[in-house]
């Protein structure tokens, strides 16, 4: 680190730097200790942050990424319109309106300023997945949504505290439009803690340091990490590089729709262009252009030095261009529930692909590409009370050069983590969970080979539960890269008590897509099959070592007929063990 | 050179206000300013620079608009 005359020492500037990753991170730990839903305290699926008085990014914590990138739209939007001289102490914001910055619905923002000496010195904030949100279906997510009114209850930035006081009006609203307005309270009771414990960090930092040497020492790191990725851009050979994708169908209509990207490289700054993108969909797999922007930052830091300061400065080098009017740039009154959690990952995958030819030892082949969002919600006959749950599940991701896709992970924009089955049966009485394992062969093949993806099968064990679901990668496979193979696509699928075998819902229920439907009612006794699409292979297959490929067939990951397909490797039983022979060249 | 300008906005309206370069909705400010003639609106002089370089020799006037996406 070079540095001016009058700049802090690097070591000063780490030990703060740290400080305020670490108070992220206390944020979050506060938050999966306290709240009420799994989504939070199993799942992760939130976000802790701290900015400026500007509202510029000044450090975050390893949650969630989609939700990471798009926070900072949704600060910088909530700031605006509120105007920074309108901030009290004691006051903290929520809003969720996708049409002002939010992700989707799904996702809250609380922010709170922090006051220092009289004076504001900035944000702490936390972004969070809220398990049910009102709307046309529990959760939010309806597949078949045809506008954002059906996605649940909308808040603009407006106060859920004002000056440390609870502005009941605005609680009374967000309950009564809720289905579970007890865990949605214990949730936002959590999301308030974490920003008090944020707040107190801040101050912590503050009175130690002081205020001018922290505020030196913001600028410092932002301009640092600004420096680090254009040095890492810089080394990507200048050019323009592309890649088209779809999203199967949209739930509405069965027509996929077109993803096109350009990314442009000029010396030390990125443009990703997705001019050319199919027009917004009729069903909710539309993005947002923060959903968009944060799915390219959420790439773009997969592929540069992990070591860079997560704030402001490291993004300053990326321009995302998304017209309006597309799916990656959505206009009101789209419905956009999918977008975060299906077209958000679909695109940090495109931008892997359009970088393959310049950066192949970093990429990864496509990973499964579902956030697997699978709700449900009903009445509790033994509390009286309503439940609501969104059920991650686990997907392949791609292979890479320097390695095999991680088996049954939850997509690359979630970073989240699935409910364990023993707090997924205590917590939920509709179903039983029969089966939970790897799909063979569900890896595409390669030298590294794509992760495999997950199969559940549950059993109804109430009169009728409604489900719905938003799902991708059940038509359109997973791309392998560089000679390696598809990964497998995934599916949902219902059993009646009476038969025998597996259906569709197109096939047993009419729904306009086999994967994306709404508050379609299951009976007892009826099973529900979830497959999850695998990752992409990596290189070609012909070329993965053989005792690799006995190890697969060993782990029960590959079968011997993919083994001799795919790998072109013969195994035998042979002294009690396997034995593997090529075969082909 | 350009000027800021801010946007009036009712809890009634509700469509949105979106940079003429990147496509990112704004929320009260908007950076006005004259390429090739014509106003325009920006999310920040940035965009206005990446206009000029980028997207009229590209695009040229007027394309990539609201709601003409592929």
């Amino acid at each position: 680190m070079s540095g001016a005359a009058g700049d802090l020492d690097p070591v000063t500037l780490t030990i703060i730097d740290n400080f305020l990753t670490s108070a992220c991170r206390d944020m979050g730990v506060s938050m999966m200790r306290t709240a009420y839903s799994p989504i939070f305290n199993e799942s992760l699926d939130f976000s802790c942050v701290a900015f400026d008085r500007a509202g510029r990014m000044l450090a975050q914590a390893e949650f969630c990424p989609s939700q990471i990138g798009t926070i900072k739209f949704t600060v910088a939007w909530t700031i605006d319109e509120i105007g920074l001289d309108h901030f009290q102490p004691g006051d903290v914001i929520v809003h969720n309106d996708p049409y002002r910055g939010s992700g989707h619905v799904p996702e809250h923002m609380l922010l709170k300023p922090v006051f220092f000496d009289g004076e504001l010195f900035g944000f702490v904030a936390n972004c969070a997945h809220m398990a049910e949100v009102g709307g046309k279906s529990a959760g939010g997510f309806s597949g078949d949504a045809t506008d954002i009114f059906q996605e649940g209850l909308r808040l603009p930035p407006v106060r859920l505290v004002a000056g440390g006081e609870d502005v009941a009006d605005v609680w009374k609203i967000i309950m009564t439009n809720h289905r579970t307005p007890r865990v949605t309270e214990g949730d936002l009771r959590a999301m308030l803690g974490s920003l008090l414990l944020g707040e107190r960090r801040l101050h912590e930092l503050l009175a130690t340091y002081g205020k001018a040497t922290i505020l030196q020492a913001t600028e410092q790191l932002m301009d640092v990490a600004e420096r680090r990725m254009r040095r890492e851009i810089a080394q990507i050979p200048d050019g323009e590089y592309t890649f088209e994708d779809v999203i199967e169908d949209d739930g509405v209509t069965p027509d996929p729709a077109v993803i096109r990207l350009r990314v442009v490289v000029r010396g030390d700054r990125l443009i990703a262009d997705f001019t050319g993108s199919d027009r917004q969909t009729r069903g909710p797999m539309n993005a947002i252009y923060a959903v968009t922007a944060s799915a390219v930052y959420n790439a773009m830091l997969s592929l540069t030095d992990p070591t860079i300061p997560r704030n402001e400065g490291c993004y300053r080098p990326f321009t995302i261009i998304a017209p309006p009017g597309t799916l990656v740039n959505a206009v009101y009154p789209a419905p956009v529930v999918g977008g975060n959690t299906e077209t958000s990952p679909r695109i940090t995958d495109m931008v892997f692909a359009a970088l393959a030819p310049v950066l192949p030892e970093r990429v990864a082949a496509s990973g499964g590409g579902t956030s697997s969002p699978v709700l449900f919600g009903g009445l509790n006959a033994k509390t009286g009370r309503y439940y609501a749950h969104f059920h991650f599940e686990g997907v392949g991701w791609g292979g890479r050069a320097s390695s095999d896709g991680n088996n049954m992970v939850v997509t690359i924009n979630g970073n989240c983590r699935n409910t364990p089955v023993e707090v997924f049966e205590n917590r939920y009485p509709p179903f039983l969970i029969e089966a939970y394992r790897l799909r063979t062969d569900s890896g595409g093949p390669g030298r590294q080979r794509g992760g495999l993806g997950g199969e559940r099968i549950f059993t109804v064990v109430v009169p009728e539960i409604p489900l719905s679901a938003v799902l991708n990668r059940m038509k359109v496979a997973p791309w392998g890269l560089f000679g390696g193979e598809e990964g497998a696509t995934g599916g949902i699928y219902i059993r009646r008590p009476n038969q025998t075998d597996w259906q569709t819902f197109q096939e047993a229920f009419g729904t306009a897509s086999p994967s994306k439907f709404a508050g379609v009612v299951l009976r007892q006794g009826d099973q529900i099959r979830l497959t999850m699409p695998g990752g992409g292979g990596y290189g070609n297959p012909r070329e993965r070592p053989v005792e690799r490929v006995v190890r697969d067939v060993e782990e029960g990951f590959v079968s011997r007929e993919a083994a001799r397909q795919y790998y072109g490797v013969e195994v035998v039983e042979r002294d009690g063990g396997l034995e593997g022979t090529r075969v082909t060249t | 050179m350009g000027h800021w300008q801010e946007i009036s906005i009712s809890y009634r309206d509700a469509g949105g206000h979106y940079c003429d370069c990147c496509g990112k909705q704004v929320a009260r400010h908007l950076y006005v300013t004259s390429v090739a003639d014509a106003p325009h609106s920006f999310c920040g002089p940035d965009c206005a620079e990446l206009y000029q370089w980028y997207w009229l020799p590209r695009y040229g006037k007027g394309r990539g608009r609201q709601g003409e996406g592929g």
